[in-house]
């Protein structure tokens, strides 16, 4: 049968009790309170419903060929020939 | 559902053209732009790039696809030696365009103080983004020529995006360019950049948006317009910026990396070797071209 604790004993238990509630509460508000300030930041809170709700994401593509900006020749030809008919027409302007 | 010929809507400033896209795809491409208007205009002062812009923290975090312009507006002026500069907002804002460019009138306004650029202090780790004090980003060298890049891996099948000047495409297409004359294009995108169009008045003096990132005012190139195919229509339109800059150079820097380029003055067309070498060419079969 176990010893009644003494008074002190008690108290320290106590004491310890709320230091491990009182830790727990403070990581728990600092967690809520860095996800708050993520949600919040412009960055984030700027995300445009159509960009979040659609798989515009997987389009942004391979950032490595943002990094190394390499110019590449595209493919023009002489606008006669070719499959002149059923090729699609764009009139460009001037940006 | 079968797809359309031709649709065309209003984002980023500019008429967009989508061509052979089905309802579907059109709806994604017309979200995207509108989602990239709201985020990157200079004119919303809750867009993303206002709210970097006002913000007074030396270092932001920005959102992915702000950070991928950032990142392509980096590596397109290390490309072009600091001549397209992303860090051009106090410069354009001094020239006088500092609201929607349909606004715009003669203004009486002096300019504004001369803001040099200063890319090389920008600098983007992951979504964390740093600038100095004062600078304020202009990333519209790049989004609209991204956005439509973008747009036109939407389409499942053959066909253009194109918007104002910049174009990409899926398979061949017949491009009219400015000021006349067409190519067909069988990959990649084609650019035009020039001062044809946004152009306006400051104490008297036309102003325009292709400016000079060393003296932070609008450039005194001898051309009025430059054209330039490339793998890409990113790639296009940095590489057309920068040969207008260029000015006389601008033949031989876009023939040094083999991109064909097309310039107009006012005393014609110039065309550098890479373009006429291009349309000298035997036109390639349907499919061809890498």
């Amino acid at each position: 049968m176990a010893e009644p604790q003494s008074r002190i004993e008690q108290a320290r238990r106590r004491a310890a009790d709320a230091k491990k509630t009182l830790a727990a509460a403070a990581a728990a508000g600092f967690v809520v309170a860095l996800g708050l300030a993520y949600a919040s930041h412009p960055g984030i809170a700027a995300s445009g419903a159509a960009e979040q709700g659609s798989d515009l994401g997987r389009l942004e593509g391979d950032d490595s060929e943002l990094d190394d900006f390499g110019f590449a020749p595209g493919s023009i030809a002489p606008s006669t020939g070719g499959d002149f008919d059923s090729a699609p027409q764009a009139q460009t302007h001037v940006s | 559902m079968s797809p359309e010929p031709a649709s065309s809507f209003c984002s980023i400033g500019t008429e967009v053209v989508v061509s052979c896209a089905s309802e579907t795809e059109l709806r994604a491409i017309t979200a995207l732009f509108d989602a990239w208007e709201r985020r990157f205009s200079r004119f919303r002062p809750d867009s993303e790039l206002s709210l970097v812009n006002r913000s007074r923290a030396e270092t932001i975090v920005v959102s992915p696809v702000f950070a991928r312009a950032v990142r392509a507006a980096r590596a397109a002026a290390a490309a072009t030696d600091g001549l397209v500069d992303p860090t051009l907002g106090a410069a354009i804002e001094a020239a006088g365009y500092d609201r929607d460019f349909s606004e715009l009138e003669r203004d009486p306004l002096p300019l504004g103080p001369a803001a040099p650029g200063a890319w090389s202090s920008v600098r983007i780790a992951g979504r964390v983004l740093s600038r100095p004090p004062g600078v304020l980003l202009d990333l519209n060298g790049v989004v609209k020529s991204m956005a439509v890049d973008t747009a036109v891996r939407l389409l499942s099948g053959d066909g253009f995006v194109s918007a104002g000047g910049d174009l990409a495409c899926r398979g061949e297409t017949r491009v009219s360019l400015p000021g006349g004359g067409s190519v067909r294009v069988l990959a990649g995108g084609v650019a035009t950049s020039g001062t044809s169009r946004r152009r306006w008045r400051r104490e008297g003096v036309v102003q325009h948006h292709l400016l000079d990132a060393r003296t932070g005012r609008p450039s005194r190139s001898r051309w009025i317009e430059v054209t330039v195919a490339a793998a890409s229509c990113l790639q296009a339109d940095i590489a057309a910026k920068a040969a207008f800059l260029l000015s006389c150079d601008g033949p031989d820097w876009l023939d040094e990396r083999g991109l064909p380029g097309r310039f107009r003055s006012t005393e014609g067309f110039v065309e550098n070797s890479a373009w006429r070498g291009a349309l000298s060419t035997s036109p390639e079969p349907r499919g061809a071209a890498a």
